[in-house]
């Protein structure tokens, strides 16, 4: 029991390890996200705000226009 | 002189284009387009002659337009085109052989349209086509080229 305990808390600190060089070296390339509300405020940031920054998709009146065929009978 | 004009089933007219939207209201764009109109048959009869005559006017025309759409509400669309056709008229006489004219002439467009999905549509038109024209004193005139007014009911699909 002591002997898996103390193997436990190697791995825990091995991760913690791990973890911690894998995140210093993904800010070191810019490729972590940088976290929008990290350091904000309750001031700062309000719950309008945020939504207004939920990307989204264009609906058919932004499009340019419209392609189209047509087949009609003459009469 | 005696005729009796005679429709032989549909014409047809398949065309495409590009609608641009200028607002929520308006899209204009431009549209080409093919055709080939009913056929007619005429069987005449002179009064100097006494043998009838079968005569069979046929054309097929090319067309460029300039297209608007009003989009009157949520389904139903305000259709006005403009533009110039190229019309190619063929009249097939006995003894005579067949005559074939041809005439570029302004075209006019009007209709409405009721969409049924956001991409298909069912439209109704009256086109007219104004070419020099052919008066009951020039039947069997073969250089002449014959207005060519016709309803069309089709639909479109909007890509």
């Amino acid at each position: 029991m002591k002997k898996f305990l103390t193997a436990l808390a190697l791995l825990t600190a091995i991760s913690n390890v791990v973890l911690a060089a894998d995140t210093n070296f993904l800010s070191t390339l810019g490729g972590s996200t940088p976290d929008p509300l990290a350091n904000a405020t309750a001031e700062q940031v309000s719950p309008d705000e945020v939504a207004v920054n939920i990307p989204t998709v264009p609906n058919k009146e932004a499009n340019v226009g419209s392609l189209f065929v047509g087949l009609d009978f003459k009469f | 002189m005696q005729d009796d004009g005679i429709h032989k089933g549909f014409g047809w007219h398949i065309y495409g284009g590009y609608l641009f939207d200028i607002n929520p209201l308006l899209s204009i764009g431009p549209e080409v387009g093919y055709a080939q109109p009913t056929k007619n048959v005429y069987k005449t009869s002179f009064d100097q002659v006494t043998l009838p005559m079968t005569i069979v006017y046929s054309a097929t025309y090319l067309d460029l337009l300039a297209a608007a759409r009003i989009h009157a509400t949520s389904h139903l669309d305000i259709i006005g085109k403009f533009g110039a056709a190229s019309v190619t008229q063929n009249i097939e006489m006995p003894l005579l052989g067949t005559s074939t004219g041809q005439q570029v002439a302004p075209e006019l467009v009007a209709g409405l349209a009721y969409n049924v999905s956001q991409n298909v549509e069912v439209n109704l038109t009256y086109d007219t086509i104004l070419t020099d024209g052919v008066n009951q004193s020039d039947f069997g005139k073969c250089d002449k080229i014959a207005n060519i007014n016709t309803f069309e009911l089709g639909m479109n699909y909007y890509f």
